[in-house]
């Protein structure tokens, strides 16, 4: 009997992560980054934020070019919706990370995903944003994700992958945990 | 004072074991067994962390039959029971008396500084003087400070703050609700008594390790000793740092051998929350990832 060992294509580079990984542990100053964003408020609900300068491995990095994403309200806010609400955009990153993770732990365990496709649903009751209840908080009052993942591995194994990847996701972490915020302002 | 050491004697021996629980006496007896002169010093008696340092209802997550030092055993009529803190303290004293330890009680280690270049021995401080010795062995403990986050210095002034080592029992509590951080072994363990007491507790887990007690009639640590997992050495695994972050099993000794869980903690009212993540404006933030470590829990 032969066998064959076949190696997963997920597209993502584990050796590359597994040397990062490695090179960051000696060198704790190489792996504070620091992510950043900017905004301009346009008219009413919308505004369009602009990301493409982060610092990490010791320098200020580049994305290959500047990515825009525009944020609203929708009609039924009286808002013009020209583009996602910003809690909508919470939601955005949180599946962009699990299923980051999910790819990344894949690979890593040696599993070929086919398709991963995750649903993200949000409670939130508006009383607390519109001040009518105290005791209703602004954010969300919990989050549901769920994902259908077609991959060659038993369903144990997508479980595991699932958890392994909230274990590691720092936007799961952003969110589940308090985060200290400053916001300051200046006049222009 | 156990065995023959006197003061005189043991600044002319080779080596120092500080600590008389149950690792530096058995040092001590492989190290009689092979003729090396030495000395056990402690700050207390024989066993003193398991008589001073120890919640009441304490007992070993080890069945009695593997409670096992070098030449000696239990040798008691229960070997599926769990050893309380105090049959813990006869124990070990037993061994002390049985092996004629050479134990200096009420000598508190003060201070252990090289002398000069290495291979020249140490000096030794300690509150009935200084000696020196060729070599010392560690075996004071490794659970003897208590490690308490950061954010525990947040906790309104008017919160009573307990450790493991300072909890007794949940009469030494204010009535009212209690938070215990923590859902490894001790956590729930503390948990469940609490809850008991009549006072509401709500648990704070993060990453935890779950087990049954018993399975297909043989007690856990049974079948990781049959299986090897008890054997391997850390020099073995993949990942050491990772392997000495996994968090102890949740475990209790029960004459019954039950399980302890979150869901026995459930069921008899305790609240589970997530890990505790901070303490704002008075009041404690719980990370909402408790699902997820629970999956983790049973997914390894």
């Amino acid at each position: 009997m032969t066998t064959q060992t076949k190696t997963a294509e997920n597209g993502v580079n584990v050796a590359a992560l597994l040397g990062a990984r490695e090179a960051l542990a000696e060198a704790p100053e190489a792996a504070r980054f620091k992510w950043r964003a900017t905004s301009e408020w346009l008219k009413g609900t919308h505004s369009r934020a602009t990301v493409d300068g982060f610092y990490g491995l010791g320098g200020e990095q580049k994305h290959r070019q500047s990515y825009q994403f525009c944020t609203d309200h929708p009609e039924v806010f009286a808002s013009e919706d020209n583009g996602a609400t910003p809690v909508e955009m919470v939601l955005v990153g949180l599946a962009g990370c699990l299923s980051a993770g999910i790819a990344a732990v894949a690979q890593h365990r040696n599993i070929q995903l086919h398709s991963v496709k995750a649903t993200l649903e949000a409670g939130m009751d508006l009383q607390g944003i519109l001040g009518i209840d105290p005791n209703v908080r602004n954010g969300f009052d919990g989050i549901k994700v769920h994902y259908e993942i077609d991959a060659d591995a038993t369903a144990e194994q997508i479980a595991a992958l699932v958890a392994q990847s909230q274990k590691r996701s720092a936007v799961f972490d952003v969110i589940t945990n308090p985060t200290d915020v400053t916001v300051t302002a200046s006049k222009t | 004072m156990t065995g023959c050491a006197t003061r005189q004697s043991a600044g002319a021996v080779d080596v120092v074991v500080i600590g008389a629980g149950h690792s530096g006496l058995a040092m001590s007896h492989v190290l009689g067994q092979r003729g090396i002169e030495h000395v056990v010093l402690e700050r207390g008696e024989v066993a003193n962390s398991w008589r001073t340092e120890r919640w009441d209802s304490l007992r070993l997550l080890t069945p009695n039959w593997m409670t096992r030092l070098p030449g000696y055993s239990y040798r008691g009529t229960e070997p599926d029971g769990y050893m309380s803190a105090g049959e813990v303290v006869d124990f070990i004293s037993a061994y002390a008396t049985v092996t004629s330890a050479p134990v200096l009680t009420h000598t508190a280690v003060t201070g252990v500084v090289p002398i000069g270049e290495s291979g020249n021995g140490y000096q030794v401080s300690t509150t009935q003087g200084e000696w020196r010795y060729r070599a010392v062995v560690l075996a004071t403990g490794a659970c003897n400070l208590s490690v308490v986050p950061r954010l525990a210095e947040a906790m309104p002034a008017g919160v009573e703050q307990f450790t493991a080592q300072t909890y007794r029992n949940p009469q030494q509590l204010a009535e009212g609700g209690v938070l215990v951080v923590g859902g490894s072994a001790t956590g729930l363990q503390l948990a469940r008594e609490i809850q008991e007491s009549g006072r509401p507790v709500t648990l704070a887990v993060g990453e935890h390790v779950r087990m049954p007690r018993v399975y297909r009639g043989r007690d856990i640590q049974w079948w990781m000793l049959a299986s090897g997992v008890l054997d391997q050495r850390i020099e073995d695994v993949d990942e050491p740092d990772r392997a000495r972050r996994v968090p102890s099993p949740q475990l209790v000794g029960t004459p019954e051998r039950a399980t302890l869980d979150l869901n026995v903690l459930r069921i008899q009212g305790v609240e589970v929350v997530g890990r505790l993540a901070g303490i704002r404006d008075g009041k404690a933030q719980f990370s909402g990832s408790l699902r997820n470590v629970c999956s983790l829990a049973d997914l390894k």
